[in-house]
């Protein structure tokens, strides 16, 4: 939380060319009632070697986006409505399933929140991580068991041969979720969808995994969008914040102004609902009129009920939802906050990181 | 196991006695007997099968029963000889060991190839029941799967005897009792073998019904609940193909469960060879229960009760065995 002391003195922004561009992404589920707006309007931009954290409360679509990112949506039930993904100049979600089996694991890989459940309980360690290099790279077994061995002492595992041939239930949560990382990183991939990886793990061990992934994030010039709704980790390890809320971002911006001047309502709120040490209260703060059920979404003013919209420009209802530029690398998705007499701009789009010097820990 | 088995033979002795009709009593039913002779007949059996001594000496008598002692006097030495009988069939008078001899292999092999059948059959089926979940192959045979569980076994042979093996249709598909034709023994091997398998087929397909219907619902369920589980996801992000995931990952994973139904498949297959037996007039165990049953034959019923409890925990005890190498997760020390 020491981020917001911190001056934005050392932003390090460089011309390069974005690694993955989501442009207007809308996901919805059919459910037995009605269609449910997970994702509406969704954008963002990471480039490589970023970090970008997905934040937001549970329900607001932060593993939706992450997994049409790399189309593991069941559909039906859901069912990507329009936008487009564009990886390296291609556009995912124009590729034939056949395509995305190459894109998957290889160019793209992810990591899950549990730990305990995302490994095939009957397989070995071993045995799941060479899968994967099968699958992705050309070499025989032998090799296969050589590069699974290093991704293994890679994320610190010791005794990785041995342990190549241990089942999941033999590992700790901690050990597991480091397979599972040895597993997403043994081919090299050039983004890293961490979909809240350190959630079911203890505060120890938590710190141990997010220090693994900076180093290894530096060590292969890897992009990580990291799902969390962590605010420490956040301002720990985020490049740039994407502040999710009812399926659509309400504020993008890079981690030091975001921490230092939230614009919007909701992360403010948020920010406020952080429980302080020390400060004697009787009930935490809670964010006003939150809706976490995608199912009400629907109730929220300018969704579907007439009632004025949050955001600007939303009276005109061809305009859909749009995010103001209030700044210089600064979205805001809402017409009560300052300086919105800047221009409009829908897509977020930041090209920064922080300093080498400031990724450890503050 | 011991304990079981103990407990097993009380289970059995308490139901047999309190169960309707005593010995010499189906003689009643006939109607060819006075009211006196009833009593007669009644009373000879009590005495001559101790049933009116108390419970409990009845049980012990029935424990020494189980094993004769004979003593063998030659010139020179008295021997004395163990024998497992397992009791005397009050009918055919002959120990029920001399009998099972004869028997068992014929009932245990109706339910081992009904559960070899059932196996290779609904594990297919309720994979591609689950991959096709919600189309018209996953609907269409999840009707039929009920139609076929519900629908008692005796129906279900009436009609196969009626339409297959009556000539009704105009052919006479199949043999109609027995496990072999006469003269086949015979015949050389492999015809008196195509001969066996055709008196077979009626009763085991009869006996497989509904422990298929079950088994491949179960094979449906266990397969979609584990297509939902977080491994498979992680499966498909390393880029795993569909038909791989089912392959590789989701069957091993899904037929786990379904070791542990051969333990509920094999009592199932014992109570529907009572059934099939007496239907297709199969000398087997279940006939031989079904005629002891009807005669209040205390001995035979008792001794089929504890067989088919026995059989039943070694069922248990393979099945456990079969999980435990199946999943790594389990070990017994």
């Amino acid at each position: 939380m020491t981020a917001a002391h911190t001056q934005p003195t050392h932003i390090e922004t460089k011309q390069s060319k974005p690694l993955i561009c989501i442009r207007d992404l809308a996901v919805s589920f059919e459910t037995n009632k009605s269609k449910v707006k997970a994702v509406d309007g969704l954008s963002l931009t990471i480039y490589p070697q970023q970090t970008l954290a997905l934040v937001g409360e549970s329900g607001c679509g932060k593993s939706v986006t992450a997994l049409s990112v790399l189309q593991l949506i069941d559909q039906p039930p859901g069912d990507i409505e329009r936008g487009s993904i564009f990886f390296d100049s291609t556009d995912l979600l124009k590729l034939s399933e056949k395509q995305m089996l190459k894109v998957r694991g290889k160019d793209i890989a992810m990591i899950f929140q549990e730990p305990m459940t995302s490994l095939n309980p009957v397989y070995t360690i071993g045995e799941q991580i060479i899968e994967a290099i099968l699958l992705h790279q050309n070499v025989d077994n032998k090799q296969a068991m050589q590069i699974a061995i290093k991704a293994m002492a890679d994320v610190g595992i010791d005794k990785a041969k041995q342990r190549l041939r241990a089942y999941p239930h033999e590992f700790s949560g901690g050990m597991r979720q480091r397979a599972m990382i040895a597993m997403a990183l043994a081919c090299q991939p050039k983004l890293l969808l961490a979909d809240e990886p350190t959630t079911a793990l203890d505060v120890t061990i938590q710190a141990q995994i997010l220090e693994l992934l900076r180093k290894l994030q530096r060590q292969r010039n890897m992009a990580v969008m990291f799902i969390t709704h962590d605010l420490g980790i956040v301002a720990e390890n985020a490049d740039v914040v994407c502040v999710m809320y009812a399926g659509r971002i309400v504020e993008y911006a890079n981690v030091f102004d975001l921490f230092n001047k939230p614009q919007h309502p909701y992360t403010r709120g948020l920010f406020a609902s952080i429980p302080r040490i020390g400060a004697p209260k009787h009930r935490l703060t809670t964010v006003d009129q939150v809706v976490n059920d995608p199912k009400e979404f629907k109730k929220l003013p300018g969704y579907e009920n007439g009632v004025e919209p949050w955001w600007p420009g939303g009276e005109d209802e061809t305009r859909g939802y749009v995010l103001h530029e209030i700044q210089p690398n600064h979205w805001v998705g809402c017409k009560h906050c300052e300086y919105l007499d800047s221009q409009i701009s829908t897509n977020p789009d930041i090209d920064f990181q922080r300093k080498k010097w400031c990724t450890g820990s503050f | 196991m011991f304990p079981t088995w103990i407990g097993i033979t009380l289970i059995v002795f308490m139901i047999v006695r309190f169960a309707p009709g005593r010995p010499g009593s189906e003689s009643f039913e006939a109607g060819y007997l006075s009211a006196d002779g009833q009593a007669a007949s009644l009373s000879y059996y009590q005495r001559k099968l101790g049933l009116d001594q108390p419970l409990y000496k009845q049980y012990f008598s029935w424990w020494r029963s189980l094993f004769s002692t004979e003593i063998v006097a030659s010139e020179e030495h008295q021997t004395r000889t163990f024998e497992f009988t397992l009791g005397y069939s009050l009918t055919s008078r002959s120990s029920v060991v001399s009998e099972l001899k004869r028997r068992l292999p014929i009932t245990l092999l109706i339910s081992t190839l009904s559960i070899i059948l059932i196996y290779i059959i609904a594990i297919p089926t309720g994979l591609l029941m689950a991959v096709t979940r919600g189309r018209r192959f996953d609907i269409g045979s999840n009707t039929l799967l009920l139609a076929l569980w519900s629908v008692p076994i005796v129906l279900v042979a009436t009609l196969l005897i009626g339409y297959t093996t009556t000539g009704s249709l105009g052919v006479q598909w199949f043999p109609n009792n027995g496990l072999s034709s006469i003269g086949a023994e015979r015949l050389p091997f492999f015809a008196w073998l195509a001969d066996r398998a055709w008196h077979l087929i009626l009763p085991v397909v009869c006996i497989s019904l509904g422990g298929f219907a079950y088994l491949a619902k179960q094979t449906r369920a266990s397969v979609l609940e584990n297509l939902s589980m977080d491994y498979v996801r992680t499966a498909k992000a390393k880029g795993v193909s569909g038909i791989n995931i089912i392959k590789h990952h989701v069957f091993r994973n899904s037929l786990l469960p379904l070791i542990t139904i051969f333990a509920t498949l094999l009592p199932f297959m014992l109570a529907g060879s009572v059934i099939v037996e007496k239907i297709f007039n199969i000398e087997g165990m279940g006939l031989f229960t079904f005629r002891a049953v009807m005669n209040r034959d205390y001995d035979v019923v008792q001794a089929m009760a504890l067989i088919a409890g026995v059989l039943n925990s070694f069922g248990l005890l393979v099945a456990d065995i079969a999980y435990a190498a199946a999943d790594p997760r389990i070990k017994y020390r």
